[in-house]
């Protein structure tokens, strides 16, 4: 009886009356990666949908399914839409969350659910509503508004995202209180981080921060994005905590620093696997014409508005194309072929190491980019324009990788199809020269310690 | 002083300081610490110390007369330091250019003390002319040897045939590390010498024999002088050490090739806690033969570009090297092959005039062929020998203490190796120092979004040539979101280094002094 009680009452309390239907997220042990509840490790791989609140049930339904099939494992989203501070509370008081517009979270979060989705939210954009000039939120009115949504998302699948394309400095209290909020809501049960103006870190103001579970970078939507530097650095942090960059070059938006130039699939999957390979837990993928649909600012379609026929006039980030036709965008697709990569080797012993690359791993649009297992049971090197790679195997007495053979692979980041180069002694370097090159015929070298008996790589999840 | 004394005054004063140096009677040269902020050197009344070194590991094997040439060249180049090893290459039983071995009959526990009279001797002589020691005990390739199994090791064997003759794995254990370090510790006390452990090679297996001779060397020397230790390339000593007490900075080895990356390894370092400063302490060597270079050799501009970097990335210092000078010797036995460019066959040494220490220095993984050295007294005027003034005239001639890197002052690629571009500032904004290897154009990042990266509101902004050390004004302008700059010129060994004043700092010139 009381125990019936009690769970009625934690139901009320969340105010949604269904338990979870995804496994907990944590950290693993080392620091540097998730890990689903009960073990088995998680790429985090993000779609960026900041306006989905502003969308209609059907385009909610139509997007979330899209980005299940296309192997996404977590849809970021904006709790304060584009122009939604009205709709949210009541009167515009943070204190007054509106239930209507929380219903339709509430929704979203359950659809995504069901479709194996965890939904990061950012509960209050930063560069709109939290800098202190808007007041928009006080130290008082976060830990409130925090409670509020831990309480009410506290037994679903939800990351917290605090902050928003934004500086913390000079009001991180306010940071701290909504962390405090979420936390005395949920009870600390969801991963929480925050993001960052481009091209920083959390870490910049929170990485001490025992709330922030894992940092989250913002790198630059150019072509000379440069994330893997930012990882590296978020890498050598003490103490380790993972780092995911949570908005790299949205595919198809024009050039941040470079005029003329527009950010090409090529470009987005050398963004995403230089984020994975330096030692990133994740990625998060972004499709221009996606990311802001329902904001106009962003060449998106105004809410409520029926769905767009055409793109909008081009604001500042260039024409996006229309809704579905940007959902379908190329590089949206790919993404599933880095997840594939990765979890068919050991996920969690995973570390960046430049120094298997021997000769010039360049940077930008060039770049190289590796890391194997610690224990040097497989390597993966991608090259973002299929230049020759002279792999260092052997370091001085320190083996980059185990045993005696090693086998190699080509993997195909456009198709994820895998070839197998063969297999040969293991030396102290040894050349492999891709089957393609040139911008666009990015490739990744796997190497694996034979006496493993990896399935091909993309092949089989390892679950380790 | 007051003009009408100047005539009568400054004559004696000159001879009184003539005099003083010739006798090797001037006052100690001031202790050297690590600064406040963990990132740099300084002298003991706390103003900064730039580690500007020179590599010439057979500096206790030649004559006097060529350790004073030597020297007084090196002293003329502006270095600060430089790094010679007590244990040459070549077995314990080569004897320096008196017939002298460092130790009597190999035994760690009995120095000869006349092959450490001539050390004293050498040590006084650079002290005279203001030059420190970076003092490497026992060089740990050759003689301190860890693990067996490298004896098999066909990329090793050949660079430890001293372990192989004794059949030993190592000339020191702990106890005669201890005792040796304690000998040397007490000797030179008094004299300005940095503690290099280590000498090309790995710790792993004998980091507690490196420990005790740290603590050897602390007692003897009441722990006044700096210590670090100097590791196979590419890495630094922090792999082993730097949660050491002992360790007071890191160096690095970062690889004798233009595909060096040393800026990936002080950035490293950099990262790590607690803050220690770390320095380049050998990377490409001028003239030295390059498999994997485009040239084939390490050239000027690689010399330079790995040295800026080094710097710029963040070290407290760098160490300049010259194929021919880096083990040359005064024996009369070593001077054949050095009769020119061409007389040692490949296989025959990195440097002709290192010949008898040839298999000491291991070719890495078999990817590199040896270049013939030119005779050490050419080598010691190689181009780039020269131009690492210019490097620290530069970075004296603004305040070095709050130099921290930063690549995010570039808006374009940084690029890497032969074309690397490498930016830092100061922490305050008042200056920054861009490098560039080739002359690429560049576009800075001022202020980035809410942060300044330079302050002041109007930046006065110079070329600075790495060549020359010539520097040249290209305007004041206020200051902006980012802004472009062309180099003068471009290409290959057309490095330059963009340097951006906050104007109101009215700094002088690059490269003049006033800095800080």
């Amino acid at each position: 009886m009381r125990r019936a009680i009690i769970v009625l009452l934690l139901a009320l309390s969340a105010g949604l009356a269904q338990s979870a239907v995804l496994p907990r997220l944590r950290i693993s042990d080392n620091g540097r990666y998730f890990v689903k509840e009960g073990g088995p490790p998680f790429l985090y791989l993000g779609d960026t949908e900041w306006t989905l609140l502003q969308c209609t049930r059907d385009e909610v339904d139509t997007y979330l399914a899209d980005r299940a099939a296309k192997k996404f494992t977590v849809v970021q989203i904006s709790v304060a839409g584009f122009d939604a501070l009205k709709k949210m509370f009541v009167d515009g008081d943070p204190t007054r969350p509106n239930e209507e517009y929380f219903q339709f979270l509430d929704y979203v979060v359950r659809k995504a659910e069901s479709l194996g989705l965890y939904v990061a939210l950012v509960p209050m954009w930063s560069n709109d509503y939290v800098r202190p000039e808007l007041n928009v939120l006080t130290n008082a009115t976060a830990f409130s508004y925090g409670k509020y949504l831990g309480n009410r998302y506290r037994d679903t699948s939800v990351i917290w995202i605090l902050g928003g394309d934004w500086f913390a400095t000079g009001f991180e209290d306010i940071w701290r209180q909504l962390a405090a909020g979420l936390t005395a809501g949920d009870g600390g049960i969801h991963l929480k981080t925050y993001h960052p103006k481009s091209p920083r870190s959390s870490a910049m103001w929170f990485h001490a921060e025992k709330w922030l579970d894992f940092n989250m970078l913002q790198t630059g939507h150019t072509t000379l994005n440069r994330n893997y530097d930012l990882v590296a650095e978020d890498w050598a942090r003490v103490p380790a905590k993972p780092v995911v960059d949570g908005e790299g070059g949205y595919e198809g938006i024009a050039d941040g620093l470079v005029p003329e130039l527009t950010i090409a699939p090529h470009d987005v999957r050398r963004i995403a696997y230089s984020a994975i390979f330096a030692g990133a837990a994740g990625y998060t993928y972004g499709g221009h014409g996606v990311w802001g649909y329902r904001n106009p600012a962003t060449g998106g379609a105004p809410s409520p508005a029926p769905a767009r026929k055409s793109a909008a006039p081009p604001v500042r980030h260039g024409p996006a194309p229309p809704w579905k036709e940007a959902l379908q965008l190329p590089a949206a697709s790919q993404m599933q072929h880095l997840r594939a990569l990765i979890e068919s080797r050991p996920m969690l012993t995973r570390i960046p190491d430049q120094w298997l690359i021997a000769n010039d791993y360049l940077g930008t649009t060039e770049r190289m980019q590796a890391c194997r297992g610690s224990d040097g049971s497989y390597a993966f090197i991608y090259t973002a324009t299929g230049r020759k790679l002279k792999i260092r195997q052997i370091d001085g007495p320190y083996p980059k990788l185990s045993g005696k053979t090693i086998r190699a692979w080509w993997y195909d980041p456009r198709t994820g199809s895998a070839t197998a180069i063969g297999e040969f002694e293991k030396t102290g370097f040894h050349d492999f020269t891709p089957p393609s090159s040139g911008p666009g015929n990015d490739w990744v070298l796997v190497l694996d310690d034979a006496s493993e008996s990896f399935p091909a790589p993309g092949k089989g999840v390892l679950s380790r | 002083m007051n003009d009408s004394h100047k005539s009568t005054v400054l004559i004696p004063l000159a001879a009184l300081l003539a005099s003083s140096i010739l006798s090797a009677q001037a006052a100690p040269l001031p202790r050297l610490r690590v600064s406040d902020n963990g990132r740099y050197f300084v002298k003991a009344d706390g103003s900064p110390f730039f580690y500007l070194g020179d590599t010439e590991w057979a500096l206790f094997h030649l004559t006097r007369e060529d350790a004073e040439l030597y020297l007084k060249d090196r002293v003329e180049k502006k270095f600060t330091v430089i790094q010679a090893i007590a244990t040459f290459w070549g077995g314990l039983d080569r004897p320096n250019a008196y017939g002298e071995t460092v130790f009597v009959n190999g035994d760690p526990a009995h120095p000869n003390e006349a092959y450490f009279k001539h050390v004293d001797w050498v040590v006084d002589k650079a002290e005279s002319l203001g030059l420190y020691i970076g003092f490497v005990p026992i060089w740990s390739k050759e003689y301190v040897q860890q693990d067996p199994s490298m004896l098999l090791n066909p990329s090793f064997g050949p660079t430890i045939r001293t372990a192989i003759r004794t059949g030993k794995p190592s000339v020191v254990d702990k106890t005669s590390a201890y005792n040796y370090g304690l000998f040397l510790g007490r000797r030179y006390r008094d004299k300005p010498i940095i503690w290099i452990l280590g000498g090309d090679w790995f710790a792993s297996g004998v980091e507690d024999v490196w420990r005790a001779m740290a603590a050897g060397l602390a007692e003897g020397d009441g722990g006044t002088h700096l210590k670090t230790y100097h590791p196979k390339s590419p890495r630094s000593s922090a792999q082993w050490f730097h949660d050491d007490a002992w360790l007071d900075f890191n160096m690095l080895q970062t690889g004798h090739t233009a595909l060096n990356r040393n800026y990936e390894l002080v950035a490293a370092d950099w990262d790590r806690i607690p803050a220690k400063p770390v320095v380049d302490g050998e990377g490409g060597y001028e003239g030295i033969n390059d498999a994997m270079s485009p040239s084939g050799n390490v050239e000027p501009p690689d010399v330079r570009r790995i040295a800026y970097c080094a710097v710029f990335a963040g070290g407290a210092g760098y160490t300049y090297g010259a194929n021919g000078l880096f083990g040359a010797t005064s024996r009369p036995t070593d001077r054949g092959p050095r009769a020119g460019r061409s007389a040692a066959p490949r296989g025959a040494g990195r440097g002709a005039a290192n010949a008898g220490a040839e298999s000491s220095i291991q070719d890495e993984g078999g990817q590199r062929g040896r270049a013939p050295g030119m005779p050490w007294k050419e080598a010691m005027q190689l181009p780039a020998g020269r131009q690492m003034q210019y490097l620290r005239a530069l970075i004296e001639s603004r305040p070095m203490l709050t130099r921290i890197p930063d690549q995010w002052l570039l808006v374009n690629d940084p690029m890497g190796t032969t074309e690397r571009i490498q930016a830092c500032r100061a922490s305050d904004g008042s200056y920054a120092f861009i490098y560039t290897a080739t002359g690429s154009k560049l576009r800075i990042r001022i202020v980035d979004r809410i942060y300044e990266k330079l302050s002041g509101t109007t930046i006065k902004a110079y070329w600075y040539d790495p060549r020359t050390g010539a520097a040249t004004h290209i305007g004041d302008f206020p200051k902006t979101e980012s802004r472009s700059f062309n180099p003068p010129t471009s290409g290959r060994g057309n490095d330059w280094v963009l340097v951006l004043d906050d104007a109101s700092k009215n700094f002088p010139p690059p490269g003049q002094s006033g800095g800080r």
